[in-house]
């Protein structure tokens, strides 16, 4: 992150929302191996699948607000790839 | 005052530069030597370079006429140095791996492989549990799971293709090349993208292998574009390296050279390295 002062607090949203986004998708990848896997029942499902969708659609209005794209949280996590990458 | 340096490659020092070499704004292409190499620069004044196709191709056409001379490495487009000493401050800071790189490119040519497809649907890909009625019953927070279970299988499904559609190319055209570097899925149309490192008394082989590539998979667009200077395989700058997904299977192209195969319009704008204070 540059640490230029006009642009510190996008630069600072930009970090915040990709470390989310992060949190996000690693939940996510790990609901659905367990619906795959079929170790929740309906309600769980349910639930879950509430949350997530909530939490993308929150995501989605904080990208707008601060005028980001997906590929603006884009991380690079050195051996594990990019955090946009393949999954 | 000194002007700021535009750098366009790395030569062996006693490599003679063509006569009347001139490059930006008309400004003469000269040398800045370290050592046992010399960077190819024209002095640049006040100037913004933007990476209009004009001069993405104007960086280009010097690099290749530099080429003839000599072993030479291009630079990446938008390389400038503060001054003549700051040019040379850069090739003392990475000399050992320019004189390899060097030596290891300076030669040999680039070829760059792009595969477009229609993205394929098999049965059974577009999966939801339940159809019709049943999907219907279930809550908005099931619908959306299911919806992205069925969307991460396909994706799934599509990147497999891809790998085994890449191994079969690599496999026909890797045998005539020293190195290559392959993105697989850049986009969801695009298949693969693999640049190609190779001797250039390999060219004439290699195209032929891929004229046969492209007669055998008419349902693909297989673009070809090359030889082009190596600068995929320049070794970057420590802390300049691209991810590791956006390699793939195998190391990415921090530099795209200008797209010669949609008849001149340039592909590299969105690869363009602003200024830097090392050289790569």
């Amino acid at each position: 992150m540059n640490a230029n002062p006009d642009t510190v607090e996008h630069d600072l949203a930009k970090l915040v929302l990709a470390l989310i986004e992060l949190i996000r998708r690693l939940l996510e990848k790990q609901a659905l191996r367990r619906v795959e896997a079929g170790s929740l029942d309906e309600d769980q499902i349910e639930r879950l699948g509430e949350t997530l969708l909530k939490l993308e659609q929150k995501m989605d209005e904080l990208k707008t607000t601060f005028g980001l794209q997906d590929e603006d949280l884009d991380l690079n996590l050195g051996p594990l790839g990019d955090l946009m990458g393949e999954e | 005052m000194a002007s700021a340096r535009y750098v366009y490659a790395i030569l062996a020092r006693e490599t003679p530069l063509p006569a009347g070499l001139r490059g930006f704004n008309g400004a003469v292409v000269s040398t800045v030597p370290y050592r046992a190499l010399a960077a190819a620069t024209s002095p640049l004044q006040n100037e913004v370079l933007r990476p209009t196709a004009e001069n993405l191709w104007l960086h280009e056409a010097i690099v290749e006429a530099l080429r003839p001379q000599g072993p030479a490495l291009p630079v990446r487009f938008r390389t400038v140095l503060a001054d003549a000493t700051a040019v040379a401050d850069a090739l003392a800071e990475r000399y050992d791996v320019l004189v390899a790189d060097l030596d290891r490119l300076g030669d040999k040519v680039e070829f760059g492989l792009n595969v477009l497809w229609d993205p394929p649907i098999t049965p059974g890909e577009d999966l939801a549990p339940g159809s019709g009625a049943a999907v219907k019953a279930q809550g908005l927070g099931a619908r959306y799971l299911h919806a992205r279970l069925a969307t991460n299988r396909r994706e799934a499904a599509m990147r497999e293709r891809a790998r085994a559609l890449a191994r079969e190319l690599d496999r026909q055209l890797s045998v005539h090349a020293l190195e290559h570097r392959c993105t697989l899925l850049p986009t969801p149309r695009l298949v693969v993208r693999t640049a190609y490192l190779l001797e250039p008394g390999r060219v004439p082989a290699f195209q032929d292998a891929f004229a046969q590539l492209d007669r055998a998979h008419p349902a693909l667009r297989v673009l070809l574009s090359g030889p082009w200077p190596p600068y995929t395989f320049v070794t970057p700058p420590e802390g300049d390296e691209r991810s590791p997904s956006s390699r793939q299977q195998h190391d990415a192209s921090p530099h795209q050279p200008p797209d010669r195969s949609n008849g001149g319009a340039s592909s590299t704008s969105d690869h363009v390295v602003n200024t830097r204070e090392q050289l790569s």
